[in-house]
């Protein structure tokens, strides 16, 4: 009974794991309505790629709550994430689940703890590279940065798509860049610096 | 009356069919559409997952040049569209995240502002242009026609406007003014998967084709979309099925374009090419 009257906020946290971890993403932003979870599963059930999570969003909001820094750090499930907004449109507490995703996989990021399941990681860091020195997408370079040798036989299966978006004009075979292209790259690096996550 | 217009860089290679059909038709609808100059990539999901400042930047360094212009902004890429609208609230809400963000843009003497307003190609059509406007411009009413409306996810997420996310009506409005029927069906807001597309094919194949069994298993003979992403990664998982048109080309056949200009003949899957124009109500 007495554990139910304090129930204020953090002191549901158990303290033997990361209390850190779950007061930096109460403090975030996205995070600031983490706490009014009801656990009612409604994100589970909203998700469209949950069937190959490791764990469904219900569950990694319980386990940011018990302060499960590691084991949420090393799931698969942002990395999963289609950032289609199902289940931030649904969720009765108001949570903005998608941009928790978010946030989850730049702690990874920052904290270097990523799933070797998933090679998500590397196809962002191709994109972003890629748009911070030319400030655009080239869509047949990152296919093949990103597949040639980790993926090589699923890029084979792309060529007669490749062939066929080539034939329509659908896909670019040049890289396009901005006017200032030196400055914008400057600038993204300097962002980089700016703020970790 | 002129825009601002934001391709987005799919505009420019794998969705130019839509880039295409959609300036067509604006230049019909008697709209002014000025290609904001210098434009670069919103970052879209991806970029918000490495570093949020990177991200911000990304997203706030076109609302920075469009600022230059004073004029609203219109893009037909729903992740753009939602890139753009994020730092536009995140701003409104939050002053000293717009300030650093606007310190970074100052190397380029830019700056922007949170009242420029940015606007999706559909409800661009459906709430500014108005469809009394499309109506009255409509040469070749697509009567006959029976159209699947898939909005993918993007349009009805909380940073998009004038759709209510469980029931959104824009792409039914639109059909019906062109003289077609919208069919109903239960997949029209699901994720098409599209993001997972390089990381994760098999579960982006697996949702496209959850949709196109959806939409075939009604009477349906059209599907319609206003996201590119979603037209190429729907016309990427089936090599039959209906063909799948962006509003872009739907809108362009129903005033009366060439098909040609609609780029109708340059669809992805060559077996998806030549949607007739007739077709004959039984």
């Amino acid at each position: 009974m007495k554990e139910m009257r304090n129930r204020s906020s953090l002191n549901i946290v158990r303290l033997h794991e990361d209390t850190g971890f779950i007061r930096d993403i109460v403090s975030s932003s996205e995070g600031a309505r983490i706490l009014s979870c009801i656990q009612c599963g409604t994100c589970s059930a909203s998700c469209p790629v949950f069937e190959v999570m490791d764990y469904p969003p219900r569950q990694i909001f319980a386990m940011i709550r018990e302060g499960m820094k590691h084991r949420v750090l090393l799931s698969i499930t942002p990395w999963i994430c289609a950032s289609c907004y199902k289940c931030t449109v649904n969720c009765p507490a108001k949570i903005n689940i998608t941009e928790v995703m978010y946030r989850l996989k730049r702690m990874c990021i920052k904290e270097q703890i990523v799933s070797k399941k998933t090679d998500a990681s590397r196809f962002y860091s191709i994109f972003l590279n890629q748009v911070s020195k030319s400030g655009r997408t080239y869509e047949l370079g990152l296919m093949f940065k990103y597949m040639m040798f980790h993926h090589p036989l699923k890029l084979l299966q792309q060529v007669p798509h490749g062939i066929s978006m080539m034939i329509s004009g659908s896909l670019s075979l040049f890289p396009e860049h901005i006017k200032n292209a030196k400055v914008f790259h400057r600038i993204t690096d300097h962002a980089l610096m700016l703020e970790k996550v | 009356m002129k825009y601002i217009y934001y391709p987005g860089c799919s505009q420019k290679s794998s969705a130019i069919s839509y880039e295409r059909s959609f300036l067509a038709v604006c230049k019909v609808l008697g709209i002014e559409l000025i290609e904001l100059e210098d434009w670069n990539c919103c970052g879209t999901t991806i970029a918000i997952s490495v570093n949020k400042m990177v991200s911000s930047f990304l997203a706030a360094r076109n609302l920075g040049l469009a600022n230059q212009y004073k004029l609203p902004v219109v893009t037909p890429c729903p992740s753009c569209y939602v890139s753009l609208r994020r730092i536009l609230k995140e701003s409104k809400e939050n002053k000293t995240q717009f300030d650093r963000v606007n310190e970074l843009m100052a190397e380029e003497n830019l700056a922007f502002s949170t009242d420029t307003e940015v606007y999706h190609s559909l409800e661009f059509l459906v709430s500014v242009v108005g469809l009394d406007t499309i109506a009255n411009k409509v040469r070749n009413p697509l009567s006959g026609y029976r159209i699947a409306p898939y909005y993918g996810c993007q349009l009805v997420s909380p940073y998009a406007n004038g759709n209510k996310s469980e029931d959104p009506q824009h792409l039914e409005k639109l059909i019906k003014v062109l003289g077609a029927l919208p069919v109903n069906f239960p997949f029209r807001t699901l994720c098409c998967g599209g993001s997972l597309m390089f990381t994760l094919k098999v579960q982006a194949r697996k949702l496209s084709s959850m949709i196109l069994d959806s939409i075939q298993r009604t009477n349906a003979n059209l599907i319609v979309t206003p996201c590119g992403l979603c037209q190429l990664n729907l016309e990427m998982a089936r090599n039959r099925s209906l063909p799948i048109i962006n509003i872009g080309q739907m809108v362009g056949l129903a005033l009366g374009l060439d098909p040609g200009k609609l780029y109708m003949n340059k669809m992805k899957i060559p077996a998806m090419q030549g949607i007739p124009l007739n077709i004959n109500e039984n």
